[in-house]
């Protein structure tokens, strides 16, 4: 399941140097979006 | 509906159809046809994601539910951009590296021929009925509404589908969904801003989201651990997990549009987009259906918003009764009215009291108006929910616009529904035409693919006809889709990650995990036991992993090739 070399240097995501980078940012905006929506929850409550 | 809006809605519909038979002509081979030659870039490939994703259901129903219930249901999709960070991460590379044109042909390089036929017929089973179900459900509510004859309805978004999806193949779909997309988000944000101007004669949008929250309709996250409620933040981070990935890894109408990217990047970009987009979309629209709730403080609502169960008491003893509901229900808007302006100039809790209070009778009178009519024809769908938007549409909006937003509802039913109609022809040509009968492609595979889009979309249109008899039908589909799932996310997730257990294992554990299901679903039914459907997937998913461990403890390992 491992990618060769080539396909490694294919496979770099734009702006960033590693898919786990991507990761973890989608990670955090999920985590983001969750506190803000809670935020907005009480707000208006 | 009058000229103008037949002139929008139609030029849309068919200005799509004709680019995605134009820009797709001239297909050679398979590959075109299934793939889009590996042509798309991660922009086309997100957005067709998310146009499969979302039906015309999503844009009729959710501003509905959050009519009805507030944001709440927001919180399904939180389990969404982990399933899609899995399945970027560790379906997508393999999926690529075996070069495969459908989730199935993995099954078989990592177990067995008959594992793979088990898996794609599990499929064609369930997203066949469902293909019926996405063109009949929008049909049903825009006919009722519109006054529109049904089968007509049906036909006309079938047709238009089978044209584009059979000429063009998978990248006709994706950029007819790049579209579609486009005039669904536009449609709903002029819809949006047309409301708020509305609302704003009477508040300021502050002032309407104040009165939203003191009617517990911006409540988004729940932190609850209630079993019992159907949306919290735990039950979207866990069920909400487990049904998108079951949906994002293994359905062949979502594998199919990343599968048709550029090259690796592409697809997870693709997929990444939808990660991050999707809530706040989810969020946009519910929220939508909260500011037509405020909208409806101060243009008076009817007292039930589907106009053809109201006249099943016409003429009936019931009538009398629904007048007198009917005029009480009046009374409370007019007060509810008073409130929210007095509320919003001047919110007090004294206020916000009487505005709850109020507001409860209302939704009382309702509910008293929904047995009424429940009384009077017990067969009766009484849910009003899912015509609230539709009918806020189409007498508020200005002409023109109407037609643009019924093109709305059009556009993301045709688009799901040639995702489905594509991956199952695909399944059907890949997975059983030419892995069974034909190996070896003499020029002749592409036109097999074709042929088997038309009969697909024939099936879905004769189904999505035949539905029209049965109330209950969309249930009965979700039901059976529920049976499925279960079973084939259990195969894929041994495939991933259990590396030990092989394919005999696996393939009787999906078997007795799917005859569990089917057994636990006519105790239900029967009503030996009580369990919901949606427990369905969990218990086929579980099975099969759990079956799948303990048989190979009784198998021999065989050396892998």
């Amino acid at each position: 399941m491992t990618q060769s070399k080539s396909e490694q240097e294919l496979d770099t995501p734009p702006y960033f140097k590693s898919w786990k980078s991507i990761y973890m940012i989608v990670t955090g905006f999920l985590v983001l979006m969750i506190i803000l929506l809670q935020l907005f929850s009480f707000l208006f409550a | 509906m009058n000229n103008l809006d037949l002139i929008v809605l139609f030029g849309t519909l068919v200005s799509i159809v004709a680019y995605g038979v134009w820009k797709t002509r001239g297909q050679s081979n398979i590959q075109d046809y299934l793939l889009g030659n590996n042509s798309l870039k991660w922009g086309t490939i997100g957005l067709s994601v998310m146009a499969t994703q979302a039906s015309a259901i999503t844009f009729i129903s959710t501003p509905g539910q959050g009519y009805e219930s507030g944001m709440g249901f927001v919180q399904n999709y939180f389990g969404l951009p982990i399933a899609l960070i899995i399945v970027s991460a560790v379906f997508i590379p393999i999926f690529y590296k075996l070069k495969v044109y459908t989730a199935y042909e993995f099954l078989e390089s990592r177990f067995d021929l008959k594992t793979r036929l088990l898996g794609a017929v599990l499929f064609l089973i369930q997203r066949g009925l469902a293909a019926g179900i996405t063109i009949y459900a929008p049909a049903i509510i825009l006919s009722s509404i519109l006054d529109w004859n049904l089968t007509l309805t049906i036909l006309i978004t079938g047709i238009l589908v089978i044209i584009y999806t059979v000429s063009g193949g998978t990248r006709a779909v994706s950029i007819t969904q790049k579209q579609q997309m486009t005039i669904i988000m536009i449609g709903m944000f002029i819809t949006f801003g047309i409301i708020i101007s509305y609302i704003s004669d009477f508040v300021s949008f502050s002032g309407a989201l104040t009165i939203a929250g003191q009617l517990d309709k911006l409540n988004a996250v729940d932190l609850s651990f209630d079993v019992e409620k159907r949306y919290t933040l735990w039950s979207g981070l866990t069920g909400g997990l487990f049904l998108a990935l079951s949906y994002f890894g293994t359905d062949q109408s979502q594998v199919q549009r990343y599968l048709g990217g550029k090259n690796i990047t592409e697809s997870r970009m693709g997929l990444m987009f939808n990660a991050v987009l999707k809530i706040p979309m989810q969020f946009f629209i519910l929220l939508t259906g909260v500011m037509v709730y405020v909208f409806y403080m101060f243009y008076a609502p009817p007292v039930h918003f589907k106009d053809a169960s109201l006249k099943q008491l016409e003429g009936t003893p019931y009538q009398v009764e629904y007048e007198q509901l009917n005029e009480e229900y009046t009374r409370l808007l007019d007060e509810r009215k008073v409130i929210a302006l007095s509320y919003a100039e001047n919110p007090t809790d004294l206020g916000a009291e009487q505005l709850k209070a109020v507001d409860g009778q209302s939704i009382e009178v309702r509910e008293q108006v929904k047995a009424l009519i429940k009384e009077a024809d017990p067969e009766i769908e009484t849910k009003d929910s899912d015509y609230v938007f539709l009918t806020f549409i189409l007498n508020y909006l200005p002409h023109g616009l109407i037609g643009l937003l019924i093109a709305v509802i059009f556009s993301a039913a045709m688009s799901s529904s040639s995702s489905e109609i594509n991956s199952l022809s695909s399944t059907t040509t890949i997975d059983i035409y030419k892995r069974l009968l034909s190996r070896v492609d003499k020029g002749h595979h592409m036109m097999i693919s074709k042929g088997l889009t038309l009969l697909w979309g024939c099936i879905a249109i004769s189904f999505a006809i035949l539905a029209k008899n049965s109330e209950n039908l969309i249930e009965a589909v979700n039901i059976v889709g529920s049976i499925f799932y279960g079973t084939i996310l259990g195969i894929f997730l041994v495939a991933f990650f259990l590396k030990s257990v092989q394919g005999n294992a696996v393939f009787w554990a999906a078997i007795i995990a799917q005859i569990a299901v089917i057994v636990f679903h006519f105790l239900t039914v029967y009503e030996v036991i009580t369990l919901g459907y949606l427990w369905y997937n969990a218990i086929g998913c579980l099975l099969t992993i759990i079956l799948s461990l303990f048989f190979q403890l009784f198998m021999p390992q065989r050396a892998r090739a």
